[in-house]
């Protein structure tokens, strides 16, 4: 009879640790995908030129974290998540390929080639003046196509290490490459952007 | 000479990425209200979603161990044959469940404890009767 009641005790005890642990991880995971969101809209962006697509992408992403990585330590959390993010960007590009190959073949525009509304869509530049606000914005849109024109791998590298600030084992385990790899790509996107951006940006 | 030209070329790189790294941080600072809102409503349909799925997985994850419980059970069940039963207890019957269902009987059940000790007192003088004869 003790030993049964024992055993119950034991058995809650176990189930609201497991809770109460569960509850901690959820609240973890969400202090750092709100930390990481941000960026990480601005990198899906860059990488697909369409911020509607961008939301979407970094949604899966936080969804493919939570399901499958959630046990995983704290510090795996970051290139993790974007090692999916990187995959589902690349899938993104894969599909878009496709449906251009599809609209070409029906003859019709992919409509990409509707223009931002950048005054409906300008944010509220808080203690900025109008010209800070417009060089800022200026240089970001030169960034980011120079950015944009880059072979894949450079732009990834590139855009975890200075953007999301990853240092080279960060970003080797997110690209999924050595660490050889990931400072030569860097290296050239480097080069390659001062020479794409100028003098004048710097 | 070469030793210096690596240098200023480390400097002028390390002096592009911080301004790369400045405007892209302000471009991140200026999302607007609208994109913020989104982002922020994704994220917890992403853990939603994600906790759903998590609590389905921990009942899946208890479903073989109740499948070998079960068939466990089913095993013993058929390896031990059926439960013995007492031949002198007749069957119930549908008289019995009439009888059971009669008012009268109602009565009776309330004072169950009753005409269990009569029963008994009953059996005990049939005994005493028996055991006499015998000896």
């Amino acid at each position: 009879m003790s030993a049964c009641t024992c055993q119950i005790a034991l058995s809650w005890t176990r189930e609201q640790f497991t809770g109460t642990t569960e509850l901690q991880r959820e609240q973890e995971l969400n202090r750092f995908l709100a930390e990481v969101e941000r960026r990480a809209l601005r990198i899906a962006e860059i990488s697909v030129r369409d911020r509607d697509e961008a939301l979407d992408l970094v949604q899966e992403a936080m969804i493919k974290l939570v399901r499958n990585y959630a046990d995983r330590p704290d510090n795996e959390w970051t290139p993790l998540f974007y090692r999916i993010l990187q995959n589902g960007v690349r899938d993104w590009h894969r599909r878009q390929a496709v449906r251009n190959r599809v609209m070409v073949w029906f003859g019709r525009s992919t409509g990409d080639d509707d223009e931002r509304d950048l005054v409906a869509s300008a944010p509220d530049p808080a203690g900025r003046t109008p010209d800070e606000y417009l060089e800022m914005q200026d240089a970001m849109e030169s960034l980011e196509l120079a950015v944009a024109a880059l072979p894949r791998r450079q732009k990834e590298a590139f855009m975890l290490r200075t953007f999301e600030g990853l240092d080279v084992a960060g970003t080797a385990a997110s690209m999924g490459c050595s660490q050889g790899s990931v400072k030569t790509h860097y290296s050239r996107a480097i080069h390659s952007l001062r020479e794409i951006l100028g003098e004048h940006w710097q | 000479m070469n030793e210096r030209n690596d240098k200023t070329a480390e400097i002028e790189d390390q002096s592009f990425v911080t301004k790369a790294k400045e405007v892209f941080d302000q471009s991140v600072q200026a999302l607007d209200a609208e994109t913020q809102s989104r982002l922020n409503r994704g994220r917890h349909e992403a853990l939603a979603h994600a906790a759903t799925d998590i609590s389905h997985g921990q009942w899946l994850r208890w479903a073989p161990a109740t499948g070998v419980a079960a068939a466990a059970v089913v095993a013993v069940v058929v390896l031990t044959g059926r439960p013995p039963v007492d031949e002198l207890t007749p069957p119930a019957t549908a008289s019995d469940f009439e009888i059971l269902l009669d008012q009268e009987s109602f009565e009776m059940l309330e004072e169950l404890e009753f005409y269990s000790w009569i029963g008994l007192e009953a059996d005990l003088d049939g005994d005493m009767e028996t055991n006499g004869n015998v000896g």
